[in-house]
């Protein structure tokens, strides 16, 4: 694997601080239930970006179980899980086919809002409550918002925080 | 498939693209605004519905302030008609959660699950359609109601 050690102690710096955010995010309170900012997902993005899509899996599916059972909500890796591969997966696409035709914001706002419609609709399927399809009415706005602050804030951090960083502690060449 | 460092510093926060991305988000909004605000959007509280594990459990009428256990569940429900509000426990395998019935509400008044995500992050059931989930205990509560647009107005 390129970048061996440096490799995996990065992904695992991000996957941590990925999943203290993914945990803190958890414990505010909201009032529509799975609505939050996920700026955990700022990490996913730098994975995705700095690390390659592969790793960036690997984050997602460790924050998601390791958050669920710190969590105590062993049946949210159900619809949290899914949602976040098939979003990573949006991410990805985007990312591979359309760099520099599509912003790093617009990747973001569309990986969100995927996120919280598949969410929504394996949280459907496993309640069997069909009734639930009519959040998507609060939670698509929501994740529009929420992908524009976690992809404002991805590309300000590749922006503004100086080269030299990136290349001593981040970037495997 | 990675792009250098130089590559992604030279991304900015807009890009022409954006344009068709934004387009197809807001035809998603759109389309999920038709389905499911302009569709018959229920009102007038009638019943509230208990589900444990799926199974329907409880249903209590708002009209007649009486509730109704079903047959085999009389051991896990327990009613209060003492205060101002019914209060609905419902103690099972998974855990207990309590329901608070006013006269025109329904919300869970406190659960045993962690984090109790039924009590904070749901609001409180008005009207017909609005539900309130509490995924580890397996509890559902539904609203039902009579929809706006079945409803004959004379």
């Amino acid at each position: 694997m390129k970048g061996g050690a440096k490799r995996i102690t990065v992904l695992a710096a991000f996957t941590a601080i990925s999943l203290v955010m993914f945990t803190v995010e958890s414990l505010i309170p909201t009032f529509i239930p799975g609505a939050k900012i996920g700026l955990s997902n700022v990490f996913t993005l730098l994975a995705l970006f700095l690390l390659g899509p592969y790793d960036a899996v690997i984050l997602v599916v460790v924050r998601t179980v390791l958050g669920s059972i710190i969590g105590g909500n062993l049946s949210a890796i159900m619809y949290s899980l899914t949602a976040g591969i098939v979003s990573l997966a949006v991410s990805v696409v985007l990312y591979r086919f359309a760099f520099g035709k599509v912003s790093i914001t617009a990747l973001s706002v569309s990986a969100a809002v995927v996120h919280n419609i598949v969410q929504t609709a394996v949280f459907c399927l496993v309640t069997g409550t069909t009734q639930w399809f009519y959040y998507l009415v609060y939670l698509v706005p929501i994740g529009i918002i929420s992908g524009l602050c976690v992809g404002v804030i991805t590309l300000a951090m590749i922006k503004y925080i100086p080269v030299s960083f990136f290349e001593k502690y981040i970037v495997i060449r | 498939m990675r792009y250098t460092l130089d590559k992604l510093k030279e991304q900015k926060f807009f890009c022409r693209g954006d344009i068709l991305v934004y387009i197809l988000i807001a035809v998603i909004t759109v389309v999920v605004m038709c389905v499911f605000l302009i569709p018959e959007r229920q009102n007038a509280l009638e019943r509230i519905n208990i589900y444990y594990d799926n199974d329907l459990v409880y249903v209590f009428d708002m009209e007649t302030r009486q509730g109704k256990t079903a047959s085999g569940y009389e051991n896990i429900i327990a009613e209060d008609y003492s205060g101002e509000t019914i209060r609905v426990t419902i103690v099972t395998d998974k855990g207990e959660n309590v329901v608070e019935i006013g006269s025109s509400y329904a919300r869970m008044a406190s659960a045993d699950c962690r984090f109790a995500d039924c009590v904070r992050s749901f609001p409180p059931i008005k009207e017909g359609g609005d539900i309130i989930v509490c995924l580890p205990n397996k509890i559902t509560v539904t609203g039902e109601g009579v929809a706006v647009s079945n409803e004959i107005r004379l």
